[in-house]
Parts: C-alpha cells; structure tokens; sequence
C-alpha cells in the first residue's frame, strides 16, 4: 500500500499530517513502529488515514486499539474464544481470533506490547503467516531489532513530528518520515 | 429538606417518563404525524441543548440499528403478511417512539444528578445501586458507539462475493455486539461496585 507524498487531513480540523516521501506500507515481512511524542496524533493517523485506505484497497488487516477492553469481549463472541483465557494471556486471544479469520495478514496494534509480552505476540505472529504488521509503541528504538529480527526481514520506524515551521491556515501540521532500521 | 427536594425530583421525572410512555399509546398520538415528528424534533433540539451534540449524535447511532430494524421487519410483516400489532400503529410510529423514548430517558437522567441520588432517603445499598445503574447507562452508549466502530473495522474474507453477502458478514458480526456489550457492562459494573465498596470501607 502506498499513502503518497502530500497533505491529509483529519477530522480534528487543527491537525493535518503531511507526508515528505510516498510512503510504502505493509509490504512482505515488514514491520513499522510508529512513534511520536504523546498526544501528536498517532492513533488518529491510524484511524483515520491508514484504516481507511486499507479498507478502500480491501487489504484484511486487523486493529487492535489502545480500548483493547472494548474490543475483548467482541473478539471473544466472534472468535468463540472463552473470556477467562483471553484475560489470562492477550496473545490466546490474538490466536483464535487469527485462527478464524485466517485470510488476515496484515495488524495494526496500538501499543500492545503494554499488555502481552513480545515473547508470545512474534509466536503467535509466527504461527498464522502475518506478512506486515504496524507497532504504535514506546519500546526504544535499540531495543526494536533485539524483539522483532527473528520474526520480520525488515523493520522501519515512522518517525511522527510536530512541525512547527510549516503552518497551513493556523493547522498544526505533523510531518511523517520513514527510516530503515535493519533489512536481511 | 435536601432529601424531600430530591424525592419530588425523583417523583416527578419519573411521571414525565411514565406519561410520555403513555401518550405514545392514545389514539391522539398514533394518528397524528405531525405531532410525532414536532415532538422528536424538540426532543432532540433539547437534547443538543442540555447534552451537548456528541451525546446526541451517540444517541442516534445507538438507536438507529433498532430503528432501521424495526422499520424493515415491521413493514415486512404489516404489508407481507398484513399482521397487526396491539398498538395497531405503523412501523415508522414504533420507531419514532422508540427514538423518543431513548432521548425522553436519556434528558430526565441528565437532570437527576449524583447528588441528588445521595439526597435520596434510601438505604446506602439501594443508593449504590442507583449511582452504578446511572454511571452504567452513562457509559454504554459511547461504548456501544466505539464497539460499532471496532466492529466495522474487522474485514470480511476475500471470498465475498457482492453486497448481499457483504451485508450477511456484516450483520452476523453486529449480532455479537449486544452480548459483547452486556459483558463489558457487566464486569463495568462488578468493577464500579467495588470501587464503592472500596471506599465506604475507608470512611468507616
């Protein structure tokens, strides 16, 4: 997936993103972190630019937002996995619901790593031939390739600021660039 | 004095409830349109006035399923099979009632506040399970707003072949949304409940 060169904006009407270089998302055996300062917008970036043109492009990813309780009890009644397993261990939860809908090969967590350990999520990930997935985390960066090598060929960070010095009609505009972090 | 200013409250909140819901089942009501639509458009215009346009927005949403629901399936049944109900009201006048109903509640709720619950002559268990049932009504909507969204972004098999089937994938997924729901409520409210518990404890 490509998200090209330009200006996006949201549906909060002070903040628009602004892309340096065409993105390219999602490709085999990738993985993207996210980062950003707090409250920059990186969950609204995913909500409402990367989930929407996933979905217009009918690429089947799966979201897993940072209301995970929300979620839990639907992924349970759709995945028929019971409850007290999901609440001992996210990742059984993850691997049913994978399990069901096998045709998914692309996730988007919203930093998940705060509630199943790494361990667990890359075996789960494994196991069910996850071809890209997209991290918001703020596990440092030194420590991204040490968890996730095994697992993805490729790992790139998506670098998220504030640009102070580009103003477009008093938005604030958030720039978004992309460096490679290792590659076999 | 607090405790009988917040009892009348109560009272009368509850009778403009319990007498709304009776206008909906008189002859005046059921026959006249215009009075139907006069009355939801003021309900909701005073809605957005006292709630804010977020809540009725999340009002809607949370209604509209019910509604379209009702509508299809109720003409279906009126004009199909011609199959009339005890109200003997179309099925566009139980769905009005229904949107009128969400909003007459969610309006006298809005007006009964946590004080005035703690005002309330009741015993401290029955009060408790007041504030849990108003702070739980408060909550499930946005959250049945935001289930609605997570569920719309799990994505259908590839296999899908047009809108029919699209729509079956679709719909069998919002049928997990209610037991969802009451599931997060209900552990929502365990978990309020011993909030509560938690600090009455501390006080004693």
């Amino acid at each position: 997936m490509i998200i090209k060169r330009g200006n996006y904006k949201s549906i909060n009407p002070d903040i628009s993103y602004y892309i340096n270089d065409d993105l390219h998302l999602f490709a085999d055996e990738h993985i993207y972190f996210l980062d950003g300062n707090n409250g920059i917008g990186k969950t609204t970036f995913i909500e409402q630019i990367v989930l929407p043109l996933l979905k217009k492009q009918k690429l089947p990813a799966l979201f897993v937002g940072q209301d995970y309780e929300l979620q839990l009890y639907l992924m349970c009644a759709t995945s028929l996995c019971p409850v007290h397993i999901a609440l001992e261990n996210p990742s059984n939860l993850l691997q049913s619901l994978l399990r069901k809908y096998n045709y998914i090969k692309i996730i988007i967590f919203d930093e998940f790593d705060k509630r199943c350990e790494i361990k667990n999520l890359n075996n789960v990930l494994d196991k069910h031939n996850i071809s890209s997935i997209l991290v918001i985390t703020h596990i440092p960066s030194h420590h991204r390739k040490d968890y996730f090598s095994e697992t993805f060929k490729t790992g790139c960070t998506l670098h998220m600021n504030n640009n102070n010095s580009t103003e477009v009609c008093n938005n604030r505009v958030i720039e978004l660039s992309c460096e490679i972090l290792w590659q076999q | 004095m607090r405790d009988i200013m917040a009892t009348i409250k109560l009272i009368t909140l509850l009778l403009t409830v319990v007498a709304f819901i009776y206008t909906q089942y008189t002859d005046i009501w059921t026959i006249n349109f215009t009075l139907q639509i006069t009355v939801t458009t003021i309900l909701i215009a005073l809605n957005i006035l006292l709630n804010g346009r977020k809540n009725t927005a999340n009002n809607i949403l949370f209604a509209a399923p019910f509604v379209i629901f009702g509508v299809v399936i109720g003409s279906f049944l009126k004009y199909a099979f011609d199959y009339t109900n005890d109200l003997q009201a179309s099925p566009l006048t139980i769905a009005i009632n229904f949107i009128d109903t969400v909003f007459i509640i969610n309006i006298c709720l809005s007006r009964f506040t946590y004080i005035d619950v703690l005002n309330l002559p009741f015993s401290k268990d029955f009060k408790n399970h007041i504030i849990i049932t108003r702070s739980l009504y408060e909550k499930a909507i946005p959250i049945f707003t935001r289930m609605r969204w997570h569920s719309d972004q799990l994505p259908p098999p590839p296999d899908i072949i047009g809108y029919f089937q699209y729509k079956i994938f679709r719909a069998s997924i919002y049928c997990k949304l209610i037991p969802a729901l009451f599931l997060h409520i209900y552990n929502e409210a365990v978990q309020i409940e011993n909030i509560i518990e938690n600090r009455r404890r501390h006080f004693k």
